[in-house]
């Protein structure tokens, strides 16, 4: 089942590639093929992600693009619910669809982008489709941007061949963003979520009234999100800084905020480097406990993301445009970028520091 | 002795007056710009949303899988979003 998953995905993303690659010379098609290599580590749980995209675009405003991830992750056992780390693999396997057009109405334009995913491992399935849509206003100085998707899960455990559960959810969001001046942008943005089912974990258990017990969360979370992007260009210092700040709040009493600064240094004509720190501090929902009470008949979990904690990261990105290739041998290769990007976050949770990686390129035709 | 979730720390309090600042921009600071002003906006330092498009999207799944509000719970992972 997942070759013939992973064959499917496979045909669907090089057929949409081989198509734009075939026909854009004379259509006016263009696009882009995006490849990446992700890593997390931390304590308990290595992942390796490679993931590639590929987008396509026509003059006339028709757009597809489609993707497809592969976890492998190594070793998952502490947030699985084990005490001790335990060397094992498992995959999980995702492909994405989106399509979508834009209509130029001359004072004003339009979008319109429906998009599907399906994502797989061996002890769930999940699949969620959602549509956004835009509107561009003032020529682009001012954008609105609204989408709603649906998402359901069939969770399952591989330790506990009886256990069936299922997860359900809504959400939507919706944007704003408006040119201030010729050097500053600012966006803002509200999200909601609503979810209901099994939103634990089968693997994680909590001791009570003597005996290893399943966490058990309310079964419906509540979900509200603002948050905001405020973009400055520096023209003599070649500098972007970028501001961002989020703040959430849900119906299990986890209020979170997480301000963010990022400077993007335009080094050279081809070299962009970009640094970032974010700070996270959460509280607690309202049921955690570090360890709770022999008889008790409320919510329980294990999970310690939701304890109050606070957490910063501190990164490093690194673009490099390849248009110094114009006029060379290797001119096919000028419109390519390539990255690397390295966080480190220092993290008061349970599951300890964190390392997150990834590096790939861009090819744009 | 277990946590005591009592509701927000002072440093959600604190930050949350961070984000009057932007509207307070958006109502002083707008102005029509032609596209013909919009060249520093186009640079490679503001125009980064198809540049980092490729780490959004893991960046979303951790911020998911290991913060409580890390964001809408539309990740894809069963559930149990344990990495």
């Amino acid at each position: 089942m997942r070759l013939q998953l992973d064959a499917l995905a496979s045909l669907l993303l090089w057929t949409l590639l081989g198509f734009s690659a075939v026909v854009h010379a004379d259509s006016g098609l263009s696009g882009s093929l995006q490849g990446a290599l992700h890593y997390y580590y931390e304590g308990s749980t290595r992942v390796f992600m490679p993931e590639t995209a590929v987008t396509v675009q026509a003059v006339s405003g028709e757009r597809a693009s489609a993707s497809i991830l592969v976890d492998v992750i190594t070793s998952a056992s502490i947030s699985a619910g084990r005490t001790e780390d335990e060397l094992r693999d498992e995959y999980r396997f995702g492909p994405q669809l989106s399509v979508g057009k834009t209509y130029d109405q001359g004072n004003y334009r339009f979008s319109v982008d429906g998009t599907g995913r399906y994502s797989t491992e061996d002890d769930y399935t999940s699949a969620s489709a959602g549509i956004d849509l835009g509107l561009y206003l003032n020529s682009d100085t001012r954008i609105l941007r609204w989408g709603i998707s649906h998402i359901r899960d069939a969770i399952r455990s591989n330790a506990d061949p009886e256990f069936r559960a299922n997860l359900r959810g809504w959400s939507t969001n919706l944007s704003i963003e408006q040119v201030l001046n010729p050097t500053m942008v600012l966006v803002l943005g509200y999200q909601f979520g609503h979810h209901s089912g099994f939103l634990g974990n089968p693997y994680r258990s909590v001791g009570l009234e003597g005996a290893p017990q399943r966490e058990q969360p309310p079964e419906l979370r509540v979900r509200h999100g603002i948050s905001s992007r405020w973009s400055w260009y520096v023209p003599r210092a070649r500098l972007g800084i970028h501001l961002l700040c989020r703040l959430a709040a849900d119906s299990w009493e986890v209020f979170s905020t997480a301000p963010e600064l990022r400077l993007y240094k335009e080094v050279t004509d081809y070299l962009l480097l970009r640094f970032r720190y974010r700070y996270y501090v959460q509280s607690g929902a309202s049921f955690y406990r570090e360890n709770y009470p022999f008889a008790w008949d409320e919510a329980f979990t294990a999970d310690f993301k939701l304890a109050p904690f606070s957490s910063h990261t501190v990164g490093l990105r690194a673009d490099v445009d390849a248009t110094f290739l114009e006029g060379t041998p290797l001119q096919w290769a000028a419109r390519t970028t390539v990255f690397l990007s390295l966080d480190r976050v220092f993290s008061g949770i349970g599951y300890g520091n964190q390392i997150v990686g990834t590096g790939g390129g861009i090819w744009r035709f | 002795m277990g946590i005591h979730p009592d509701s927000n720390p002072p440093a959600v309090r604190r930050f949350s007056a961070l984000y009057f600042l932007p509207l307070a921009l958006l109502l002083v600071c707008c102005q029509h710009v032609a596209p013909y002003e919009r060249e520093y906006l186009a640079r490679p330092a503001m125009d980064v949303r198809q540049r980092e498009a490729a780490t959004a999207g893991f960046q979303s799944h951790i911020h998911e899988a290991r913060e409580g509000g890390g964001g809408s719970g539309d990740t894809a992972g069963g559930g149990c979003g344990c990495n």
